[in-house]
């Protein structure tokens, strides 16, 4: 357990009796980039959802180096952004770092410069597009300074150039010895960055 | 501590941002009185400064339930409510924030304004003061019940009549103790047993709403 943040043995998953995926391994540590990846319907989100502790597993062990305080190092992004649409992009980040108990503007300066979108800043979120609030989500892991990334399809509804913005995101990430675990539908090649591509294989 | 002010900050940001929606609760009260006094208007001055109290406090309780599902459910549909229960460490204190803020923003107006109206519409002003008092100490108690069955359902479609139907039975006990207060007070009887009553149900509400809403809220978003 030192070196790995996030250990997964024989994780089985049930949902009314129906088996979403079975006996998924897996083991992230320091510097390393997992990729689940399958077809709709295999469980990727599921077994996410497992990971951050939203759901149970049916039978198997999920462990952490930090015991209980995983909330302290992870943060999650799933399908819903978690952006109030009515307040402001701006606003958006600044309730996210002190919902952390964190205040750092050259952080959310730094991080709407990288992508590209320091333009949107005062705009509410409710009148970017799909991309755009997409990137807004993705922000929030530049702005606060946690070493897991869990997110949930994240190149879904971004463009050429902003996928590759994140690619340079989460090598930088990989040298500040951060992990990352994401979900896509197909195995990641030819990346900046070295990573591991798990397959899950849907139930019939 | 720092949680708490940040939640209620946002929550407020929110209703600021949304425009009209920190004055339905008035609005909601005056067509109730308004309501309740033409349909009782042919009956004689002292039977009408008797209802007035009461129908304040029922007008109280359907405030209460008009939006009490958006207390978790607006979070739900952003995602906010995931990220809020992974950290499990503040969760019990940002759903206290949710709460307290729904009650400032619903049944709060109405605990200030209900009594002035009721002066206004005739009755006395003790009477009007423990009036006051009741809804001071009942309607937070209406939220915090509220926000159980909020977090119950939080995931069902359409859970507005569910809710309606799980909260006003226990709705009772408060409306009991509230309306016969503000009756004791008008027939100058004593009435301190009520209100007394009244804060032991809010502090007990107080003690277990936040644990019963995170562990109704892990099993809704399971």
């Amino acid at each position: 357990m030192l070196n790995s943040y996030i250990k997964l043995e024989n994780v089985t998953f049930k949902r009314n009796d129906r088996q979403i995926f079975s006996n998924i391994s897996l083991d992230i540590g320091q510097a390393q980039i997992v990729n689940i990846f399958g077809p709709n319907g295999s469980g990727k989100t599921s077994l996410l959802r497992n990971i951050v502790g939203l759901s149970e597993p049916y039978s198997g062990t999920i462990k952490n180096k930090f015991q209980n305080d995983l909330n302290s190092e992870i943060i999650f992004l799933g399908h819903k952004l978690g952006l109030k649409k009515d307040l402001t992009v701006d606003e958006n980040l600044i309730f996210t770092q002190e919902f952390y108990n964190l205040y750092d503007k050259d952080k959310i300066n730094y991080a709407l410069t990288k992508f590209k979108i320091s333009k949107t800043r005062y705009t509410p979120v409710k009148y970017l597009s799909q991309g755009q609030q997409k990137i807004i989500g993705l922000l929030k892991m530049l702005i606060v300074p946690f070493s897991i990334w869990i997110i949930d399809e994240p190149y879904t509804s971004l463009d050429t150039s902003a996928s590759e913005i994140l690619d340079s995101v989460m090598e930088e990430h990989t040298y500040k010895k951060g992990a990352i675990i994401m979900t896509n539908h197909i195995a990641l090649e030819n990346k900046r960055f070295n990573v591991k591509n798990i397959s899950i294989i849907k139930n019939e | 501590m720092n949680n708490f002010l940040v939640s209620i900050t946002k929550e407020f940001a929110l209703v600021k941002r949304s425009g009209y929606e920190a004055f339905v609760p008035i609005i909601y009260l005056f067509l109730i009185m308004l309501f309740f006094s033409i349909a009782i208007g042919y009956m004689s001055k002292n039977i009408f400064n008797e209802l007035v109290p009461l129908f304040t406090w029922i007008a109280c309780l359907l405030i209460c339930i008009l939006n009490i599902e958006k207390i978790f459910s607006d979070d739900f549909d952003d995602g906010t409510l995931e990220i809020l229960l992974i950290n499990f460490d503040v969760l019990e204190i940002n759903i206290l924030a949710k709460i307290f803020s729904h009650w400032m923003l619903s049944n709060f107006p109405i605990v200030i304004i209900a009594p002035i109206v009721t002066i206004v519409l005739g009755l006395d002003t003790n009477t009007a003061l423990v009036l006051f008092i009741s809804l001071l100490l009942g309607t937070p108690t209406l939220s915090l019940i509220g926000s159980i069955a909020a977090a119950l359902t939080v995931g069902l479609k359409n859970n507005k009549i569910l809710i309606s139907i799980v909260v006003l039975p226990l709705y009772v006990p408060v409306l009991i103790f509230g309306t016969s207060a503000v009756n004791n007070s008008y027939l100058e009887m004593p009435y301190t047993s009520e209100l007394y009553l009244l804060g032991i149900l809010f502090l007990i509400f107080l003690l277990i709403t936040p644990f019963a809403c995170s562990k109704a809220l892990k099993i809704s978003l399971d």
